[in-house]
């Protein structure tokens, strides 16, 4: 790893050490970039208040380093099924582990960021402060949990911090508030600044809008290309793009008919706006994913029983919300509501991410990316995702999208071209792949290349299909596997694959390769984690445990990366 | 007298791609393997039609599957061999059952010449049918390419004992002029792979680098003329005595199939030869087809019939 932002950060601790106690150290732990502007933000109040700290992210941070920490303050999201993060993931188990750093006099608090909607609402966040309590540390005040708002809730967190540490951290300003390591993260060269953001997203026109599975596939995924224009706007391989989309009408005016709402009627969001209702609900508020504080609201607003005794279960809520949209919940138990009532119910409206698919030195000023139409049936009616619906339905070549870029902090091609790398993915999964060989191949890096990739059917879901034919001719592909799960009679998935090749993979984790794993989070990341295990153990002839440790090894050297979603 | 000779001048690719193809091996086997594409590359595109199949894709689509980075919807057509084209009811279910459950179309087309095709055969169904016609009983070697295709016979050995035993010469000469290669055993079947020793002798009657065109064989029943003794290659009239099969009259040099435009091509009808007794038949065969081989226009692919 390049070490441009560490080896400040290191030196800037080994004085503090000398001199008087070591500066405080803010950790962020961030998915899709949540956790990162929090933390970022309480370090430049930090650094405002002539407080010494230094900001890490989890990703390039030891665990072990912990026992030599003075204070620590944990920014942390929450992904998959309740786990940290996957730049965390290495500090978790180790925190978890067998053998987990001494922590007696640490000092730590911790903002968990999250989404109720989830059944382990802000579980990492919990999970650190419950650690390092139950290891000793001490707690400096109770953890904060945001909701997927969580900007309020923040920098109230923020400032509390700023103040209590000034008060007690006055002894240790002065001199060595070093802003060595203030901008760590944004002279990092794996993450760079953006001149447009979430909240300040460029208006891109689409280019492209290409379905790429055949008439024939059960799947509608498209290929969209946008315009970046001379917007300036650079990303890398790995990075991700944010979307601002726009709700369905037909699904607004379907919910405004349930509630007997008057589209023109004004109401007034969270953040103080006033605007007329049916257009908050195109634009402003979340009306495609239902949320447990929507059910427990709406049965109270209702006072109908089956809701209210939903509300009152959770397991059973979890279960209802995960088969029942909105738009159906109105549907079964219509009720007329003020427009103000129904805003109040909903959550603002959040930007969904997609994997980058292209390289800027391939497509210059273009972004690509691969989207899978969310589709369901439900009571009969049809219903789509809100950004995938609206990418692949609702525009077109031509149309303009409001984005930005999502820089990924560890995603990330090799350093060394020669190094060679195994990129592993299912369905959209492949949508960083196919910008991590069009930056290879511009670039005419020389490591090999080996995909492993599985959708449906040969000859319905190969998706870039052609691409992957004209790289395999010219040899930058040098290796490939599909796994087509629906072709013949059992399941054939990538995990599969992995195992039947585990000889050619070890031989390829020996030469140094790096593992990339791409696509579903819940299934098939998981299965293919435990194939990978299973290769180590077998084909390395390592304990159960000596395989783990191997590929926390691999994860640790970011060697082992993933992008799961 | 001077000697007769094939016309002299440099020879087409179809016939580099047969003399190299290790007795219709070629690389069939590694494409089979090969995960990228649905199809057959380079002169295994045209190897597979000696197995009976040709590599075709869904036309109306190719455009739009383009658009979706997708390459055109590969799949081969088989054709059958079936001489005379007898089946048993057994084999007819068996057919049909395959059609439905691993064809894009889910039918079976009969054709002209008394066989039947699978249209839209998948890359991965394709050892598959082989291996569900062999244990059927059937399979489709030489059914395409420059070789002697299926064989027809007047049809219904029910009729008389005389269709019996005209049908049974048909399946003898189409068995005796069929490619002697195990290369068809070998790639679809599972069959033991046999080193493929390079000389002459291992196809005695169609040679290394097989025949020059297609070549067509029939066997008649007077007076019936359905499978027309004028319009093939090499065409066996059925001479009986007292309602028992005692030779053919033979009738060669026929064929309908024509290149657009391209007069050297057009039709030709056979002409009579003289009759052979029954021993003589294989023989005969041989003989017209080696003659064929030797003295044919290797210059061009699909050269004239005669
Ligand atoms: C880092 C990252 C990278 C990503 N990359 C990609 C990518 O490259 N390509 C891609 O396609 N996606 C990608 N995603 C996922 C993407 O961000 C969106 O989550 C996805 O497109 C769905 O969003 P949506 O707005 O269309 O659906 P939403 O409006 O969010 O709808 C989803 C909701 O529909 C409901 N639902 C779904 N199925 C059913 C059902 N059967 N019955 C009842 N309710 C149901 C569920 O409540 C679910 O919450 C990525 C995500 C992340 C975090
Ligand atoms: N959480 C869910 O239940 C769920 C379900 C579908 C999609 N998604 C989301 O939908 C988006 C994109 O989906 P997509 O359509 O591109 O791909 P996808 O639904 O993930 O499917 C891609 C391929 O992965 C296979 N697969 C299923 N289970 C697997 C497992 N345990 N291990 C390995 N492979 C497995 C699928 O096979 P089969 O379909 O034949 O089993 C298919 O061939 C992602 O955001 C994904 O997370 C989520
Ligand atoms: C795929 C995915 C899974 C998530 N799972 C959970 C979860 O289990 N519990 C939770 O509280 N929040 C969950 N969230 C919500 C995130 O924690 C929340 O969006 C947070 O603001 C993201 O912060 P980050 O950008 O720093 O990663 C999930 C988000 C995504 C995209």
């Amino acid at each position: 790893m390049d070490a441009s932002g560490a080896v400040p950060a290191g030196v800037a601790a080994a004085q503090a050490t000398q001199e008087q106690a070591s500066p405080v150290l803010v950790l962020s732990a961030s998915q899709t970039g949540n956790a990162r502007r929090v933390a970022q933000s309480l370090q430049d109040k930090l650094k405002a208040a002539g407080v010494a700290s230094v900001l890490k992210s989890a990703g390039d941070y030891k665990s072990r380093q912990l026992a030599a920490e003075r204070l620590v303050l944990v920014v942390a999201s929450t992904q998959g099924d309740g786990e940290p993060p996957e730049e965390a993931l290495s500090l978790h188990k180790a925190l978890f582990g067998k053998k987990p750093p001494e922590v007696k006099s640490l000092q730590y608090a911790v903002l968990g960021l999250g989404d109720s909607s989830y059944p382990d609402f802000c579980q990492a966040g919990k999970d650190f402060d419950s650690r390092l309590e139950q290891l000793g540390a001490q707690r400096l005040f109770d953890r904060v949990d945001c909701d997927l708002d969580y900007q309020a809730t923040a920098d109230e967190w923020v400032e509390k911090t700023v103040a209590w540490l000034v008060e007690h951290e006055s002894r240790n300003t002065a001199a060595n508030a070093a802003p060595a390591s203030v901008s760590a993260l944004v002279n990092d060269p794996q993450v760079h600044a953006q001149i447009y953001t979430r909240e300040k997203p460029f208006t891109a026109t689409i280019l492209t809008n290409q379905k790429i599975t055949s008439r024939n596939s059960l799947k509608d995924v498209r290929h969209l290309e946008f315009d970046l224009g001379d917007s300036g706007i650079r990303y890398q391989p790995g990075d991700a793009l944010g979307v601002w989309f726009r709700n369905d009408p037909a699904l607004v005016d379907s919910i405004l008919a349930s509630t007997g709402v008057d589209g023109a009627e004004d109401v007034t969001l969270a953040d103080g706006k006033t605007l007329g209702v049916r257009y908050a609900l195109i634009h402003h508020l979340e009306i495609t994913q239902n949320t447990p504080a929507f059910v427990k609201g709406y049965a109270q607003l209702t006072q109908d029983q089956a809701l209210l005794d939903l509300a009152a279960d959770s397991k059973a809520l979890q279960d209802y919300i995960a088969e029942t949209p909105i738009d159906v919940v109105l549907r079964r138990v219509p009720q007329t509501l003020t427009a103000q009532q129904l805003c109040d119910l909903l959550r603002p409206l959040t930007p969904r991410m997609y994997s980058i698919a292209s390289a800027q030195e391939e497509v210059g000023d273009e972004v690509h990316i691969t989207v899978a139409l969310v589709e369901y049936e439900q009571d009969a009616v049809q219903y789509q995702g809100g950004a995938s619906g609206y990418l692949n339905r609702r525009l077109e070549a031509g149309d303009e999208v409001a984005i930005f870029i999502e820089p990924s902090a560890h995603f990330r091609l090799p350093q060394d071209p020669q190094t060679p790398i195994i990129m592993i993915g299912a369905g959209t999964g492949i949508a960083p792949f196919r910008a991590f060989l069009q930056k290879r191949d511009a670039e005419d890096q020389e490591g090999g290349n080996w995909l492993i990739f599985g959708n449906q059917s040969f000859k319905d879901d190969f998706l870039y299909q052609l691409e992957w034919q004209q790289l395999a001719k010219s040899e930058r592909l040098s290796h490939y596997s599909f796994a087509w799960s629906r072709d013949q009679q059992e399941k054939i998935y990538v995990q599969h694959k992995l195992l039947q090749e585990g000889k050619q993979l070890w031989q390829w984790l020996q030469k140094g390769a790096h593992l990339y794993v791409c696509g579903d989070a819940s299934r098939m990341a998981k299965d293919v984690e435990a194939a990978l295990l299973e290769v180590i153990a077998s084909e390395g002839g390592l304990s159960v445990d000596d395989a783990d440790a191997y590929l926390d090894e691999l994860r640790e050297s970011h060697r082992y990366q993933r992008d799961v979603y | 007298m001077s000697e007769i000779k094939a016309p002299a001048g440099k020879l087409s690719d179809n016939e580099r791609q047969k003399g190299n193809s290790k007795y219709l091996r070629g690389t069939i086997a590694e494409d089979l393997q090969d995960p990228l594409t649905g199809g057959f590359r380079g002169d295994n595109f045209n190897l597979i039609r000696f197995h009976g199949m040709y590599e075709q894709d869904d036309r109306d689509i190719r455009g739009e599957r383009v658009e979706q980075k997708l390459e055109p919807l590969k799949n081969v057509m088989l054709r059958c061999r079936m001489p005379g084209g007898v089946i048993t009811p057994a084999q007819w279910l068996g057919i049909e059952e395959f059609a439905a459950s691993h064809t894009m179309y889910g039918s079976v087309r009969i054709t002209n010449r008394q066989t039947f095709q699978y249209h839209g055969v998948l890359k991965q169904n394709i050892r598959p049918v082989h291996q569900w016609l062999h244990q059927l009983g059937l399979d489709s070697i030489a059914t395409a390419g420059d070789v002697n295709r299926n064989v027809l016979c007047t049809s219904n050995p029910v009729e008389s004992e005389l269709h019996v035993q005209a049908w049974e010469w048909a399946k003898k000469i189409s068995e005796h002029l069929l490619p002697k290669t195990q290369a068809y055993a070998e790639i679809w079947l599972d069959g033991e792979k046999v080193q493929s020793t390079d000389t002459d002798t291992l196809e005695p009657i169609l040679g290394k680098s097989y025949l020059p065109r297609k070549f067509k064989t029939t066997v008649i029943i007077p007076p019936q003329n359905d499978v027309d003794l004028h319009a093939n290659d090499l065409n066996f009239v059925a001479i009986e005595q007292d309602g028992n099969l005692i030779g053919f009259n033979v009738l060669i040099g026929g064929g309908l199939s024509m290149e657009h435009g391209n007069t050297a091509t057009f039709p030709t009808t056979a002409y009579e030869f003289g009759f052979i007794p029954l021993e003589k038949t294989l023989e005969t065969a041989a003989a017209v087809v080696t003659t064929q081989r030797d003295l044919g226009d290797r210059r061009v692919p699909n050269p004239p019939h005669w």
